[in-house]
C-alpha cells in the first residue's frame, strides 16, 4: 500500500515530464526548422534555472515558497523563450541561432555561479540537488498543477497541427496557406515555456529529451504529419523517463545517479548522430 | 487583376517607383532586372507581405491590405526559388498541402481534395513521383511538386520567386513549359522573376522589367532582346 502511494506519483511525473519536454523539443524544432533546437539547447531551461537560483538563493524574497519556485521557473522560461524568438527573426542562420542559445546557457550559468558563490551553504545544496534532475520531489498538491499544465499544454499542441503541418514547407508559404505566423510563433514559445518551466521548476532542468525524442519519433514514424509526432513525442518522452528512473532504481543500493546525467549520457550521442546525418 | 499606381516600394527606403501597372488575368510574365534591382522586394509587395511605401496597390479594385486572409489565399500562391525537401514529407502530402485553406483545423484531406490532387499529379506528369518524399527528388521534380502544391490552392495568380535558379538546361525548359501549360489550362496568372532571358521571351506573354533607371516598364512578347538588354542590364 505505502509503496503505491510513493509510486503512483513519482510515474506521472516521469510521464508528464516526459510528454512535456518532447513536445516543447518537437515544437521548437519546427518553428525553428532545425532538428537540433530543443528547450536545453535554445536556452529555455537555463532562464527557469537562473529564475530560480535567483529566487532560491538570493535574499530578493518575493517568490520564497513552493510555489514561488514554479513561478520563476516560468517567468525564466518565457523571458528566455521570448528572447531567442526575437533573435530568431535577426538571425537567419540555424546554426546561429543555436549558438546564440548555448551562450545564453553560458551567461545564465555564468550569472548562477556568482549567486552560488554568494549563497548559504543548506541552500546552495538544495539547488545542485535540483540542478541534478529528479522525479521524486513533487509532492501531491502539485501534481494537480502539474497534470493540468501537461494536459493544457499536448490539448494545445494538437490545436497547431496544421500550422505545424504547414511550416514545415516555410513561412512564407504557411502564410499564404492561411496561417497566422505571429500568433503561432508566439503560441508555440507560449506552450514550450509553460512545460518546459512547470518541468523544471518541479523536476531540475532535465537535458537532452526535447532534443532527441522527436527526432527518433520521425526516425520511428516516418512522418511529418504533426498529430503523430505530437502524439509519438509524449508517448516516447513518458517512456524514456520511466526507463531512466527505472535505471536510476536499479543502482540505487550502489549509487544515487542524477536524472540528468543520465538523459545526457543517451542523448549526447543521439546528437552526434543527427549531425552527422543531416550536415 | 493587379493593379498599381504611383507606387513606392522597398523595405522604409524607396527602392523602385512604379508609375502604371496592371497584371492581367490568365497571362504568363516574366520579371527581369538585374541583381538589387528589387525583383524580389516587387514579389513581397506583390504578396501583400511588403506594404506599398506610398501610392495604391488594388487587386480586383480592393486594397491589398484591406484584403482578409481568406480572401488573400484565394488570389495569392507562391513557390520559393529554393525548397529544400522535407523528410518524410511525399510529393502527394506536398502538394495536399495546397488544399490547406478547405481543410478542418486538423488538416484532413477528404475526397474531393484527393480528386484534386490526383488531377493536378496528372496535369503535372508527376503520378509515379507521388509517393517518394520530397527530399530524395531530383531539383527540378521538386520544383514541380512545388507548382503542384499552387495549383492544388486553386488561388487566381501563382508567384514565383526565380523558380529556375537552381535547374540545369532541360529542367529550365521544362520548368517554364508546365507554367505556360497551367496559364493555358487552368487560365490562372503566373508571374515569375528570371534571369533567364532567352526563355522568357520565347514562352511569357508579357515581360516585366526594371530598367536602369530603376522603373518599371512592360512589354509584348515579340521585343527584341537588344532592346531588352539594353534597357535593363
Amino acid at each position: 500500500m505505502l509503496a503505491h502511494v510513493f509510486r503512483i506519483p513519482k510515474a506521472i511525473t516521469g510521464v508528464l515530464a516526459g510528454a512535456a519536454l518532447a513536445i516543447s523539443g518537437l515544437l521548437m524544432q519546427t518553428l525553428f526548422q532545425n532538428p537540433l533546437a530543443g528547450p536545453y539547447v535554445l536556452g529555455i531551461n537555463s532562464g527557469s534555472s537562473l529564475f530560480v537560483a535567483l529566487s532560491t538563493m538570493t535574499g530578493i524574497g518575493v517568490f520564497a515558497s513552493d510555489f514561488g519556485i514554479i513561478t520563476s521557473a516560468l517567468l525564466g522560461a518565457f523571458a528566455f523563450g521570448l528572447l531567442i524568438l526575437i533573435s530568431s527573426i535577426y538571425v537567419r542562420s540555424k546554426i546561429s541561432l543555436l549558438l546564440i542559445g548555448i551562450m545564453l546557457g553560458s551567461f545564465s550559468g555564468a550569472l548562477i555561479n556568482v549567486v552560488q558563490s554568494y549563497s548559504n551553504p543548506d541552500a546552495l545544496k538544495a539547488f545542485t540537488l535540483w540542478s541534478f534532475g529528479s522525479l521524486n520531489n513533487v509532492a501531491f498538491e502539485q501534481l494537480w498543477w502539474f497534470i493540468l499544465v501537461g494536459l493544457t499544454g499536448i490539448i494545445l499542441s494538437l490545436f497547431l497541427t496544421k500550422p505545424l503541418n504547414l511550416l514545415v514547407i516555410g513561412e512564407e508559404n504557411a502564410s499564404l496557406l492561411g496561417v497566422n505566423i505571429k500568433r503561432t510563433r508566439l503560441l508555440i514559445i507560449f506552450i514550450a515555456a509553460l512545460l518546459t518551466g512547470t518541468v523544471t521548476a518541479l523536476c531540475g532542468p532535465i537535458a537532452f529529451v526535447g532534443l532527441a525524442i522527436p527526432n527518433i519519433v520521425k526516425y520511428i514514424f516516418k512522418t511529418s504529419n504533426h498529430l503523430f509526432l505530437i502524439l509519438g513525442s509524449a508517448l516516447m518522452g513518458a517512456v524514456l523517463l520511466l526507463l531512466c528512473d527505472l535505471l536510476i532504481f536499479a543502482f540505487s543500493d550502489i549509487v544515487q545517479l542524477p536524472l540528468n546525467a543520465i538523459t545526457a549520457l543517451f542523448g549526447a550521442p543521439i546528437v552526434v548522430w543527427i549531425i552527422l546525418k543531416k550536415y | 487583376m493587379f493593379k498599381l499606381k504611383n507606387v513606392d516600394i522597398g523595405y522604409k527606403k524607396k527602392l523602385v517607383h512604379i508609375t502604371d501597372l496592371h497584371v492581367e488575368k490568365g497571362k504568363l510574365y516574366a520579371l527581369l532586372g538585374k541583381n538589387g534591382s528589387g525583383k524580389t522586394t516587387f514579389l513581397q509587395t506583390l504578396m501583400g507581405n511588403l506594404a506599398p511605401l506610398k501610392g495604391e496597390y488594388l487587386v480586383d479594385g480592393k486594397e491589398i491590405q484591406a484584403l482578409s486572409k481568406r480572401e488573400k489565399m484565394r488570389y495569392l500562391s507562391y513557390v520559393p526559388s529554393k525548397f529544400y525537401g522535407v523528410e518524410h514529407l511525399s510529393v502527394r502530402e506536398l502538394i495536399g498541402m495546397g488544399r490547406a485553406p478547405f481543410t478542418n483545423v486538423l488538416g484532413r484531406i477528404s475526397q474531393r481534395d484527393n480528386d484534386k490532387i490526383d488531377e493536378i499529379l496528372a496535369l503535372l506528369k508527376i503520378e509515379h513521383l507521388q509517393c517518394l518524399s520530397t527530399q530524395k527528388i531530383s531539383d527540378g521534380e521538386r520544383q514541380i511538386a512545388m507548382i503542384g502544391k499552387a495549383l492544388a490552392q486553386e488561388a487566381r495568380a501563382i508567384i514565383l520567386d526565380e523558380p529556375t535558379a537552381f535547374l540545369d538546361y532541360s529542367n529550365r525548359l521544362k520548368t517554364i513549359q508546365i507554367l505556360k501549360e497551367v496559364v493555358a489550362k487552368k487560365g490562372v496568372t503566373v508571374l515569375f522573376s528570371t534571369h533567364n532571358l532567352d526563355l522568357s521571351l520565347n514562352y511569357a506573354d508579357n515581360i516585366i522589367s526594371i530598367n536602369k533607371e530603376k522603373e518599371f516598364e512592360v512589354f509584348e512578347a515579340g521585343i527584341a532582346k537588344e532592346l531588352i538588354i539594353e534597357k535593363v542590364y
